[in-house]
């Protein structure tokens, strides 16, 4: 899937929170990088459609999915191929973490043996087996997000053609401990490998270096890099980011820049 | 039997469309302390049927028809204000609020000008009764009833989406503003039927659906069939109540489902919060 931006901007009331964004995402696994209220969520929340139905996320220019601007999407064909895992969840959700999940199924018609496979995978992938029956408001917080993430791995993978998936993600690391980072990580990149367009949001500019292939950065609402990880070697190009000096090194097993706020 | 029957079935009918409002309306609200009454269309009914009574309407078809308009009109003012606060449900329930106090200082308004005859037949109306009025209002709600409820049958998977939030209902396929709609609708539709026959019933909008949830069922394809029938029983069985308690004297079953509903309700919350 490629989605395209053409001089996306954003108000919230008076405040203008993104300015006159262009750009094209498409297959490969991308990162959405910035400081804090950059405008990374309001990016990914526009990408998803939310703004034709949301009052107050209005974008003013044009967003086009494969060619067709996404406001003249059909609801159900766009969320048959696009999923969005939110950075806040429902505070109260009824239901065991079965229900949850099994509502990624929505889209799709309901469940058959191929969804029920599938919703037995997401369960093991995300280490949710022992927790499948119990209240989603009992779990912590890291536990939560697992579901979340299980919910949308379900919805993206009920969809057959892996080029014909658009995993959007906001902040997706988000309250995981190492190992189940790890574990997002490949399979972000594992999906993308196998042509999804994946684009998530994060501030931990040391997961998106281990897991994209390119890195925009926001700065105030502003597009300020388009990079690959590679170009973050250069200090100077992250302290332009996050306005603070940087020391820059480079992770023992794929080179890659890992990088540490001075 | 024959006083018998249609009082079980209007008291039935009554307790079956305010559950399900109940239980619509906490689905939609994200709040389980959201009851039909509070977003004013019982209130705006009330008003209806005390301006119909003060105006010597009292006959067997203007009083629930009254009320019926008066339940409309609110839903058009809440319908009109959904549109104008879009996307924000939390200022649609403020606005009820509102509204619900409006009708009910018109309605005092109305009552403290008129005279004793009035106040007396309007307070008694307003306390709630299942004393069928018109067999052919009766049955013309039971069918509305029942196309709400196949409304809601079908749209039980929308409606379990629904509580994940308004952003996650859009990623999922959902118009939110036609459901929104669709759903304001069909639980104004169910409070002005029940409230224009049977009056001010209180409490079994609020703890039907809480009563299901209690029991443990969280998919609205199973909480569908229990809150309605919960509502049933409890509406049945305030009557049985109202009848029998002070025989050969009868209570205003409205107040009896305060009575037992407001400790009923309590009790939900102690062992809530032991266990």
């Amino acid at each position: 899937m490629t989605l395209v931006l053409e001089n996306v901007g954003c108000h919230h009331g008076n405040t203008k929170v993104l300015h006159d964004i262009s750009i094209a995402v498409s297959a490969g696994c991308t990162a959405l990088i910035g400081a804090n209220g950059a405008g990374k969520s309001t990016l990914l929340r526009l990408c998803a459609g939310e703004g034709r139905y949301l009052h107050g996320l209005k974008p003013d220019g044009e967003i086009f999915l494969n060619g067709t601007p996404l406001a003249s999407w059909p609801l159900q064909d766009l969320a048959k191929r696009r999923s969005f895992l939110p950075q806040q969840h429902a505070d109260q959700l009824h239901g065991c973490v079965r229900d949850i999940m099994c509502l990624a199924m929505y889209p799709h018609g309901g469940g058959g043996d191929h969804a029920v496979a599938l919703y037995q995978q997401a369960l093991s992938i995300w280490e949710l087996d022992s927790l499948a029956c119990r209240h989603y408001d009992d779990l912590s917080g890291g536990e939560r997000q697992r579901v979340q993430l299980a919910r949308t791995w379900l919805q993206m993978r009920l969809h057959p053609i892996a080029s014909e998936r658009l995993w959007l993600l906001d902040e997706p690391q988000t309250a995981l401990d190492l190992p189940h980072q790890r574990r997002l990580r490949d399979h972000l990149r594992q999906e993308s490998a196998e042509g999804a367009t994946v684009f998530f949001s994060t501030h931990d500019i040391n997961f998106a270096l281990r897991t994209a292939d390119r890195l925009i950065a926001l700065r105030n609402g502003v597009l300020c890099a388009d990079a690959s990880p590679d170009d973050f070697s250069d200090k100077a190009l992250l302290e332009r980011i996050f306005d603070v000096p940087f020391y820059v090194t480079h992770h023992p097993v794929d080179g890659r820049p890992w990088v540490m706020a001075e | 039997m024959q006083l018998r029957l249609p009082r079980i079935l209007l008291a039935a009918f009554t307790g079956a469309a305010l559950a399900l409002a109940g239980l619509l309306l906490q689905t939609f609200f994200r709040n389980p302390l959201v009851e039909p009454g509070l977003l004013g269309i019982s209130a705006g009914a009330g008003l209806g049927a005390v301006i119909a009574i003060s105006l010597g309407l009292g006959g067997l078809w203007l009083l629930p028809l009254s009320a019926f308009a008066g339940a409309l009109g609110t839903l058009a003012l809440i319908l009109l204000l959904g549109r104008q606060l879009r996307g924000n449900n939390a200022e649609l329930l403020l606005a009820g609020v509102a509204i619900n106090s409006l009708a009910a200082a018109l309605i005092n308004l109305i009552l403290s000008v008129g005279d004793a005859t009035t106040l007396r037949s309007a307070i008694f109306w307003l306390m709630g009764s299942f004393t069928l009025s018109e067999w052919p209002l009766l049955l013309a709600s039971m069918a509305a009833l029942i196309a709400c409820i196949i409304w809601t049958a079908r749209k039980t998977q929308a409606l379990d989406v629904w509580q994940l939030g308004e952003s996650e209902a859009i990623h999922l396929g959902i118009n939110i503003h036609h459901f929104r709609r669709q759903i304001l609708g069909v639980t104004s539709l169910l409070v002005a039927l029940a409230v224009a026959q049977s009056g001010g019933i209180g409490f079994i909008g609020l703890l039907a659906p809480h009563m299901a949830r209690r029991l443990g069922l969280a998919q609205h394809r199973l909480l569908l069939p229990a809150t309605l029938a919960l509502g049933m029983t409890l509406a049945v069985l305030s009557d049985l109540l109202a009848r029998r308690l002070i025989y050969p004297m009868e209570l205003p079953v409205g107040v009896l489902t305060a009575l037992v509903g407001a400790p009923a309700f309590l009790l939900l919350f102690l062992r809530r919060n032991r266990s």
